[in-house]
């Protein structure tokens, strides 16, 4: 019998290698397509494989003393892990990327699902570890050589894995001790140390506005959009697993509370960028901070609101690194002054990265605005106060939007005459992808089942 | 053998102290990396005392291939450096404000001396005295696991420069895998554990030459 987490972890790291030798080859099309091909059929298998039909599936398999399961609930994390980076390599066949981003991507999809399906799951971290070391490698490139950013949030993610380790040993040790209450404790404070550093909680969130600037737009979305699900579904397994966590109030107020800093100092720090990069990166961190807000309202609710969220801010993301790829093309930098007038050149581009933040902060009619209405309801109906620091960020991310878009279609000179240069196929494209946030804002609904993902933590709250 | 190695505790515990510092103080990267190599090889001897040998073994080869690929890519950048410096020479003198630019200011040597001595003191505290340390292991792995992971943060925090945070993050890790290991021995764990140390290594690397790769090379 075929394990079905043996699929997903073995599919990947095949072809890594081989979109290596398709790109030394310089056949550049077929690496995108095999890359493409990799990711689609992994969301199709992580959606309709069945994970027991003896004789031909299993849903487990072990390794010296390991166990790696694939349950009902990793189903949707991986489809949208594999859809994500499915779309984020397509648009790597419109902006070519450096010679590792996508048989790094690949690989570390492999890595991915193996942090969703180890047992005891707080292994996980290690896998978010090594792929987090994979993420160097596309993070930076020739035409991206400052590596400041990449080597924070890689830097971030390994001093982080230490305390998840131990936490699973605390745990281990309080079931063989269960009347040391002091363990149990430790394991708090250690799983609180490890996902502030895993999640960018401030202060070790500095690294998002730097990667953001500094590394290719698509590697910055792969990064933030398909890396960071694993890390959430990691948490909502910790929860649902372990009562004396999902059941202390303080967690959940330690996850406001984090989630408020974040916001707040997203708002601070976003409202007076100058560049479309930084700008992107204190959006995430606003983004991270209202996801963690919607965990700590500690009911099922929030849940449903953060994994909704989860689900879309993909699709602005890549929308907004697709763009700007485009207008990178001509600018040295992502700085207003250096983008001035492009938006003449490249509308189509411009409109995507205008409406891939603006879907991200969850502007009405976007994809992200369902999910941020629904957060920002539950907050005015507990504490109203939140709702208005969320509202004011996302004012603030608005702001800067505006301002952008005020600098990229001001041209240089007043006299100055600029034709649009963009090709057929990147009109269309960014066409498409337009339309289908402002289709998934209007249609809110065709994203109900991923909400259903709640139904498979039952147990959280306190 | 396990005699041999347990007699060995005390040596090794001191030599991991003075490896430690010196790799906060130097910055001369052959001999940083030769340090870190001694640094592995030790606290493999030190490890020994918790795990069986053959584990110990393991992580000291482990420790010493992570060196070998963190010597090539110095010997890479060196190679990246000679030919930066013959193309500035010829098309991109620094000029005027530029050369200031260009200017990199060190954290001086007592500054380091000092603080060194100050999270020694802190690490002798937190094990020996404040009741931190993990009470199923010896107080020897204890202060070496701490004394490790201290002294990398502060190597961490006093550098950006890719090979420095390499080297703090292997030393934090090294320290880290010190207390770890006893008490997880799956061997899972100690393979996977390994392929963190390499990834560390291999990332590190790369980002240390991608600004020395050429332009152009990848299209």
């Amino acid at each position: 019998m075929i394990p079905a987490p043996l699929i997903f972890l073995v599919l990947p790291w095949l072809a890594a290698p081989l979109i290596y030798l398709l790109r030394l080859r310089g056949w550049f099309r077929a690496e995108v397509a095999l890359a493409v091909t990799v990711a689609i059929v992994g969301a199709l298998l992580a959606g309709a494989l069945p994970l027991a039909a003896p004789p031909w599936v299993r849903d487990s398999f072990g390794v010296l003393g390991r166990t790696f399961v694939m349950e009902p609930v990793d189903r949707g994390a991986l489809v949208q892990i594999f859809a994500l980076a499915a779309l984020i390599f397509l648009g790597a066949g419109l902006h070519p990327a450096g010679p590792y981003f996508l048989p790094a991507g690949t690989g570390i999809l492999s890595l991915l699902a193996a942090a969703l399906f180890v047992r005891p799951f707080l292994f996980a971290a290690i896998f978010l570890e090594v792929a987090a070391a994979l993420a160097v490698f596309m993070l930076a490139d020739e035409a991206h050589p400052l590596t400041r950013g990449a080597l924070r949030f890689f830097t971030y993610t390994t001093l982080g894995m230490p305390f998840i380790l131990f936490a699973a040993w605390l745990i281990e040790s309080s079931a063989a001790n269960p009347g040391n209450a002091q363990l149990l404790v430790q394991a708090t404070y250690a799983l609180a140390a490890g996902f502030a550093l895993l999640l960018a909680v401030v202060p070790f969130h500095s690294w998002l506005p730097l990667a953001a600037d500094h590394a290719p737009p698509l590697a910055t979305a792969f990064l933030t959009s398909v890396m960071r699900l694993p890390v959430v579904f990691l948490l909502l397994k910790l929860l649902d697993a372990y009562p004396w966590l999902s059941q202390n109030p303080l967690v959940y107020g330690a996850l406001l509370l984090a989630g408020t800093g974040m916001v707040i100092l997203g708002a601070l720090f976003v409202f007076g960028q100058q560049n479309l990069g930084r700008s992107m990166g204190y959006a995430l961190v606003i983004e991270y901070g209202a996801i963690l807000m919607a965990l700590g309202l500690g009911t099922r609710a929030g849940v449903e609101a953060a994994l909704a969220a989860l689900t879309v801010r993909g699709l602005g993301l890549w929308l907004w690194a697709l763009g700007l790829s485009e207008l990178r093309r001509e600018a040295s930098d992502n700085a207003f002054a250096t983008l001035h007038g492009l938006g003449w050149r490249r509308p189509f581009a411009v409109t995507a990265v205008a409406v891939g933040m603006l879907s991200l902060i969850g502007l009405p009619l976007m994809a992200g605005f369902p999910p941020r209405w629904a957060l920002l309801r539950l907050l005015a109906e507990q504490t109203p106060v939140l709702a208005a620091v969320l509202l004011a960020a996302m004012t603030s991310v608005g702001v800067v939007v505006m301002r952008g878009l005020a600098a990229l279609t001001t041209p240089r000179r007043p006299d100055e005459v600029i034709e649009p240069q963009e090709s057929r196929l990147a009109q269309v494209t960014y066409t498409v992808a337009v339309a289908a946030v402002l289709v998934l804002g209007a249609f809110p609904q065709w994203l109900l089942p991923s909400l259903t993902l709640a139904a498979a933590f039952p147990r959280l709250g306190p | 053998m396990t005699d041999l190695l347990i007699s060995l505790a005390l040596p090794a515990l001191v030599g991991l102290f003075i490896t430690a510092a010196a790799l906060t103080l130097m910055t001369q990267w052959r001999l940083r990396f030769a340090i870190l190599g001694v640094q592995y090889v030790l606290a493999a001897v030190l490890i020994s005392q918790a795990v069986i040998w053959q584990v110990a073994a393991v992580k000291a080869i482990v420790g010493l291939l992570v060196v070998v690929i963190l010597g090539l890519t110095g010997q890479g950048v060196v190679t990246g450096r000679r030919a930066a410096r013959q193309a500035a020479e010829t098309s991109n003198r620094p000029r005027g404000l530029e050369v200031l630019r260009r200017l990199e200011f060190q954290t001086n040597l007592p500054f380091r001396v000092v603080a060194v001595l100050l999270g020694s003191v802190a690490t002798w505290y937190l094990v020996a005295e404040s009741g931190y340390a993990l009470a199923t292991l010896p107080l020897s792995l204890n202060l070496a696991g701490f004394l490790l992971i201290v002294l990398g943060l502060l190597g961490l925090g006093l550098s950006e420069e890719a090979m420095n945070v390499g080297i703090g993050l292997l030393m934090v890790l090294n320290g880290f895998e010190l207390l770890y290991a006893p008490v997880e021995p799956s061997l899972t764990v100690v393979a996977l554990l390994a392929a963190v140390n390499f990834g560390v290594a291999l990332a590190v690397s790369y980002a240390v030459l991608v600004p020395y790769a050429m332009p152009g090379e990848a299209e």
